[in-house]
């Protein structure tokens, strides 16, 4: 056991085998990277900033989740909306730990800085199987990353050439993207009856509230709830 | 300037839930705060949606629109995932508008 989850650092064949694993990845990346720099235009950031954004955000989900509410919200609630989303990160990052022991902190820190969804899922296969290094997981990070800013980038230099963004649907983006990233994150009944009362809470906040603060509210509300709903299911069952 | 803290704020947040765990290796979350974090993200974005889908400003392909947003649903309720609903969904407007 020790043994097996012993660190390891791992070869620059390593790092090149876990590069050239994200090759397949690349594609999509690129494409929801583009998307990302056309709609950042969209919604007044120069390609500068939206490039800027990948570089030292780099999450897209929470990227275009920020895009989607930046006219809308002030800072404090684009900030924490970006927290929020990326809290799973914890639990990647927890989940993952135990095989960076032993690195130094530096290394800890710059794997976890460009630790992506993708990036993460092919390491963590990797260490599960046995074949998982730092080397590895750092090649996966880069592969990634070399795809993500690069793209929007492009995506936002490419986006000022649209007067009328409507015309190409632009302004079905944001829905789409939050219909997909909704539907990503229900994974069974229990997070569906949350995301629906989250939706009914925040349909009456808004009403009452003025800014976005509705959003965290009723998200708040409804993520505590899906807990209050596990507690009645066990104690239905102990009945 | 506003622009600048926005990104360096959400950049900030996005490290800290990268590295929390890395960094106090050993130290797992919570078993509640697990179950709760596994909420987090639907109920928020369900939050962020359902008003705006609500309000639908009157469009002169309003048609074409509501199909690509079916289609897209259609297909974020089968694949689960961002990517195919974005494309499909896009793709079946332009093809409709183009018709």
């Amino acid at each position: 056991m020790e043994l097996s989850r012993q660190v390891r650092r791992g070869t620059l064949a390593d790092f090149r085998r876990g590069l050239v694993a994200t090759a397949p990845l690349v594609p999509g990346v690129v494409i929801f990277g583009l998307l990302y720099g056309v709609m950042a235009r969209q919604v007044g950031l120069s390609p500068w900033e939206a490039w800027a954004m990948s570089l030292i955000v780099h999450a897209g989900s929470a990227q275009f989740t920020a895009l989607g509410m930046w006219a809308s919200a002030g800072t404090g609630a684009i900030v924490l909306t970006t927290l929020a989303i990326n809290l799973r990160h914890l639990l990647m990052g927890a989940s993952i730990a135990p095989y960076l022991t032993g690195l130094r902190q530096h290394w800890r820190s710059l794997l976890a800085l460009w630790m992506s969804d993708e990036s993460y899922a092919m390491a963590i296969t990797a260490y599960r199987q046995g074949t998982g290094s730092a080397a590895y997981f750092l090649g996966a990070n880069v592969g990634i990353y070399l795809a993500w800013p690069a793209s929007g980038l492009v995506g936002a230099l490419l986006g000022m050439a649209l007067p009328d963004p409507a015309r190409y649907g632009l302004d079905l983006v944001f829905p789409l993207a939050f219909l997909g990233l909704l539907m990503a994150f229900i994974e069974d009944r229990k997070t569906a009856v949350v995301a629906v009362a989250a939706g009914l809470l925040a349909i009456v906040g808004s009403q009452l509230l003025s800014g976005q603060w509705h959003v965290l509210i009723a998200g708040l509300l409804a993520s505590l709830g899906g807990i209050v709903l596990e507690e009645v299911e066990r104690a239905w069952r102990q009945r | 300037m506003e622009t600048a803290l926005r990104i360096v704020g959400m950049a900030l947040v996005t490290f800290f839930t990268r590295y929390a765990m890395i960094a106090l290796v050993g130290r797992e979350p919570s078993a509640l705060f697990r179950r709760w974090l596994r909420y987090v993200p639907a109920a928020l974005l369900a939050a962020l949606i359902a008003p705006a889908a609500l309000a639908s400003p009157a469009a002169a392909n309003v048609h074409v629109r509501w199909i690509a947003l079916g289609v897209g649903a259609l297909l974020a309720w089968r694949t689960r995932q961002v990517l195919p609903t974005l494309v499909g969904g896009l793709v079946t407007f332009w093809v409709l508008s183009a018709l």
